[in-house]
Parts: structure tokens; sequence; C-alpha cells
């Protein structure tokens, strides 16, 4: 009787045990060593094709590679993910154009955004040339996200470029967003809610001003 | 070390396990006082300790919880319960839930019995502020006189209304017991017509193995009854109220007086996230296929982490981002992003962006509507979208969007 309580017991420690290492975090958060191989075959082999593309041409390859996951992640079609993947690689082309190659890999994802959203090559380069130490990335995810709620792109390249050309810093940026996002959500157009909001503020866009006073960035959040 | 020690140690490592991000683990751990009480009785008193665990999938679920008691100076292995569950997809507002459950009923040293059950469910949901399911399984308990399956039928409707989720169940037993030739009034009940006499089932081959205690005055029976009960759940603030009322239909034979109607609740007061004080009392009814007598009882104690939502009140369709209450990204001082949502009235939240290579990643449950997960984030713009309840991929609300080459928004996620 001795015995089989023993082995009750050992089984339960042991149980306990190998559920307690199976939820450790160095489990769960292993990388895996070959995310490619989420996809099929073929899709992989025309992504992999795509990537030493870009490798040759000097443009970054981790942005392609990320694409072809979201896509798996998505269950996406095959035709559809490297139709995707070539789109960010003909991007990425075209920024190095309009910006040149100095640039942080964010700056890169949010530039071949913001010419997939509809923003110019020719408006895109403007920012080249003014760079001036400040990322790039907050001023370009804006503008992306304001051309797809409905701003024209034409708009929207000139309102962002004005500010960045006068210094507006991230917390402008994101205040300036803010404040359209409300706008558009209470229903105003939102060219006109973007055109409103820079206007009100023509004395303050000057550098090293802080274009909105109601909103401040310490986190990304929303309420 | 005895084995309701062992059991007890091996809960509680499982318990402290750091909890991960490959499926919603939720644990819980409730301490405290449960007096109990038969009609006629001396209350008594335990101190109880009740871990339980949930184990979620997006269409799997496995949990177990359970509960020992501190009787003078021994620790005793009270309740026990495992159980798993599939669900199906959501198609056209209707899901199909299978619940397996395995358990032990505990009452005192004489009155322990063990039961396997299972049970489908097809729910259908109805503009995500209610739904109503009908479903039928069968339970096979052990060591009491009940000789045959019990079958289970019954259905329920739940609506949410404000910060309250109402629910009413309707659910009817039938089986085969061993009883005594008087009902619960003491009026004598002829064993003939539809109830042989327990001689002729022994003559005629049945196994009742399990009734050797019959006398010759029991008959086999075929029971019935059908029991009703409205809840509702108040949740405000930090205070949760749940209260529960039922009436069990049947002839006196099957229901006794003292399990005819029945109230209990409870209130949950979080004192933080994950810890509660938790206070309730009121009436259990019989549990005839269990051979469990209908008691009162009483509990006060503490509240580790929370569990999942009742599942009559299941949604069977994805909840939509607009249910998002609040979304939060914060830098840790250890290099890492804490992500916090703020939904209620879901099951599983997940992110998935390209800090995770496009890999879901499951959101720990740390309060009652409150679920967050620590990872490392680089600075820099990041694509992160949000999934509630397995349902679609959605980008997080107060982050800029963009489109995402697959028909869908992604959220922009820029960390300095």
């Amino acid at each position: 009787m001795k015995v089989v309580s023993s082995r009750r017991t050992h089984v339960i420690a042991c149980a306990a045990t190998a559920l307690a290492a199976a939820m450790h975090p160095l489990a769960l958060f292993a990388q895996d060593p070959d995310p490619l191989s989420r996809l099929d075959p073929n899709t992989r082999f025309s992504v992999e094709v795509i990537i030493d593309s870009a490798r040759v041409a000097g443009v970054p390859t981790r942005p392609l590679l990320l694409k072809a996951l979201q896509g798996a992640a998505y269950h996406a079609d095959n035709r559809h993910i490297i139709a995707a993947v070539r789109s960010v690689f003909h991007g990425e082309l075209d920024v190095r154009v309009a910006l040149g190659s100095a640039l942080d890999e964010s700056e890169w994802t949010s530039a071949v955004s913001a010419l997939q959203a509809g923003v110019p090559l020719e408006a895109l380069a403007k920012f080249r040339g003014d760079h001036s130490g400040k990322p790039l990335t907050r001023a370009l995810v804006v503008l992306t996200d304001l051309i797809q709620r409905g701003v024209p792109a034409n708009e929207a390249s000139s309102a962002i470029m004005q500010l960045w050309q006068h210094g507006a810093g991230d917390g402008d940026f994101y205040g300036l967003w803010k404040n359209v996002e409300q706008d558009i959500l209470s229903g105003q157009n939102p060219g006109t809610a973007l055109q409103q909001r820079v206007r009100d503020y023509p004395g303050r866009v000057t550098p090293g001003s802080k274009i909105p006073p109601a909103s401040q960035e310490p986190e990304n959040s929303s309420s | 070390m005895t084995e309701p020690k062992a059991a007890i140690a091996a809960l509680t490592l499982v318990l402290l396990a750091p909890q991960g991000a490959l499926a919603q683990v939720a644990s819980k751990l409730q301490a405290g006082s449960i007096t109990t009480q038969q009609d006629g009785e001396v209350p008594a008193s335990v101190f109880s300790v009740a871990p339980g665990i949930r184990v979620d999938l997006p269409y799997f679920a496995l949990a177990a919880h359970g509960s020992a008691w501190l009787t003078g100076q021994q620790w005793q292995i009270a309740d026990g319960t495992l159980s798993g569950t599939l669900l199906s997809p959501t198609i056209k507002h209707l899901r199909a839930e299978v619940i397996g459950n395995a358990s032990r009923a505990f009452f005192d040293r004489s009155l322990a019995n063990d039961q396997v059950d299972a049970q489908a469910r097809l729910h259908m949901l109805f503009a995500q502020n209610g739904g109503i399911w009908v479903g039928g399984g069968v339970a096979r308990p052990w060591r009491i006189a009940v000789v045959s399956a019990v079958d289970v039928t019954g259905g329920g409707a739940w609506t949410r209304v404000g910060d309250a989720t109402f629910s009413g169940t309707y659910t009817n037993f039938f089986f085969t017991k061993v009883a005594a030739s008087r009902d619960s009034s003491g009026t004598t009940q002829t064993c003939g017509t539809r109830n042989d006499p327990l001689s002729l089932a022994g003559s005629s081959g049945s196994s009742l193995s399990s009734s050797s205690t019959a006398t010759a005055t029991d008959c086999r029976r075929q029971s019935r009854f059908s029991d009703i009960e409205g809840s509702v759940n108040w949740a405000y603030g930090w205070l949760e109220l749940t209260g529960q009322a039922g009436y069990r239909f049947g002839d006196s034979y099957d229901v006794t007086p003292d399990s005819r109607r029945w109230a209990a609740g409870t209130a949950v007061l979080w004192i933080t996230n994950r810890v509660a004080a938790v206070m309730g009392g009121g009436r259990i009814p019989a549990n005839p296929s269990r051979g469990l007598p209908a008691r009162n009882y009483a509990n006060f104690g503490l509240m580790l982490s929370y569990s999942s939502i009742p599942r009559t009140t299941v949604p069977v369709a994805p909840m939509t981002i607009a249910a998002v209450k609040d979304f939060e990204v914060r830098p840790l001082a250890t290099g890492t992003q804490k992500i916090t949502v703020r939904v209620g009235g879901v099951e599983t939240v997940e992110v998935m962006g390209d800090f995770s290579d496009w890999t879901p990643l499951v959101l720990m449950r740390r309060g009652r509507d409150l679920w967050d997960i620590t990872l490392p984030v680089t600075a820099g713009v990041h694509e992160i979208n949000l999934r509630l309840d397995g349902g679609p991929w959605l980008a997080p609300p107060g982050l800029p969007t963009r489109r995402d080459s697959f028909s869908g928004d992604v959220g922009l996620l820029v960390v300095p």
C-alpha cells in the first residue's frame, strides 16, 4: 500500500514539474530557427529569390521576411504573399531613390508604407536633405494613417512636409494625428480636418515648436 | 510525503509556474472558511484551499480544479474536477461545444462518489448581447445507488445589459435509481407498475452490484426532475456580484421538500487586479443523481487571480475591436514593453506583429477585464494586430494604422 502511495506521489510530482517546465517563458519565447518553413516550398522559393535580390541591391531584407510571415499568419494564398513581398521590395528600391540609403530599419519600413498608401515619390523625396538628425518615422507613420483615413495624398503630404520643415517633433505629429482622428470620428471631412488643425497653429509652426496643446505622448495608449 | 500533501504541493507548483504565451493559462487559488449545514444538523466549518487552473486555446480548453479541507489536524482532499472543452469555429452565428468532465464529489467520509459526463451544446448568438443554447449529454456516477447513467438535456439563454449579464437555464435529469419505497412525505410507494421490486431485478440478472446496501423494501425507479435557474452577474468597478435562484420540478418521490427552491449569492471585491476578497452564501439543492444532500453554506476568503467567465455565457461569435476599452503599451525598466488591454467578456486576447515574427501571443488575464503581456520590443516602428476570442485580426484602437497588403489594417506602434 505504501509503495502505491509513493508511486502516486512520484507521478503527481513529475506531472507538475513537467507542466511547470513546459510553461517556462524560455520555452514559450523560443525563436523559430527557420521561420520561412511556415510557407509552402514554392512560395518559400519565390520569397527567397526576392530576398536574395534585395540583398544584392543593398536594401533591407528583414521587412521582406516579415511581410512573408505576416501573409502566412493570415493564411493568405501564395500568390498574395509573393505579390506583397515583391511590392515591399519595389517600395524599398523607390525609397532608396527618394531618400537615399542612410535610413534605419524603421524609416525604411515607414517610408515604404507611405509610398504604398499613395504618397507620391516626389513628395517623399522632399523629406530628403532636411533630415537634421531627426528620425522620419513618426512623420511618415502619421502621413500614412491620414491618407488611409481619407485625407487626399497630396494634401496630407504637403501638410506633413510643411510641419516637418518647420521643425515639428514626434510629439507634434502625434498630437496632430490624435486631433485629426477625433475630428474625423466626429464626422468632419478628413481633408478639412487636417487643414483646420494645421491652420489652427500657423504661428506655432516654427522650428522647435510644439503644435497641439491637447495631447502629449508619454506612451502609446488609447482611452 | 503523504498523498494529500503531495497533491497540494504539486498544485502549488503549477499555480506558481510562469504563465505562458502559447495558450491562455488562468489559475486561481481560493482559501478561506466554508461552513455547511444540513437541515436539522449542527453547522460544520472547515478551512478550505481550492486551486484551479484553466488552459485555453482558440478551440480547446482544459481545466482542473479541486479543494482540500483542513479538518482538525488533517488535510482531506475533497472535490476535484478535470474537464475538457472543444469549441467549433463560429459559422453563421452558430457554434458547437463538446464538454467532458471527470469529477469526484466529497461530502463526508461516508458520502463520496465519482462521475464522468459528456455534453454537447449548440450556441446561437444574437448581436453580441445575448444568446441561447441547447444541449444534452450523459453522466455516469459511481459508488451511489444509481443503476443507470443519467440523461441530461437542457437549454439556456443569456443577455448582457450594461455591466450585467442575465442568464436562465432549464435542465432535465432522467435516471434510474434504487430508492426507498416511501417518498419524501412518508407516503408508501408501490413498486409495481413502473417500479420493479429489487428482488426481481436480482433474479433477472440485472447488474446491481452498486446497490449492495439496498434493503428488500427498496425499488428500482425511473426518476425525473427538472431544474430551472436564473442568475445575474453584475460588475461595477472593483465589485462583482453574482446571484442565482432556482426551482425544481418533479414529484415528491424525486424531489425532497428541502430542494424545491434555492438561492445563493457571491460578492467578489477586487483588492488588486489579482487579489480579491470573496464572500458568499446560500442554499445548494440536493443532487439526487449523486446522492448529495441539500445544505446551506457560507464562505469567505481570499482569491488569487481569476478564472474565465462562466461557460453558459460564452460568446459564440468574436467580439469586435470596439469592445476594447483601453490599449496601452508602456516601456519597462528592463527594456521590454508591457502591452495592456482592457476588455471584458472575452476568453482570449492575442497580439502578433513583426516583433513576434507574426506568431500569435496570448495575453494573460490579470483581473476581471485586464490582460497583459510583457515582450522584448526594440525601438522603432512596429506593426501590431489584436485578436479577441479567435476572431479576425484587427488594428488595436488608439494607434495609427495602415493597409497591410492582405485586405486588412495593421496598427503602427512607434517605440521611442
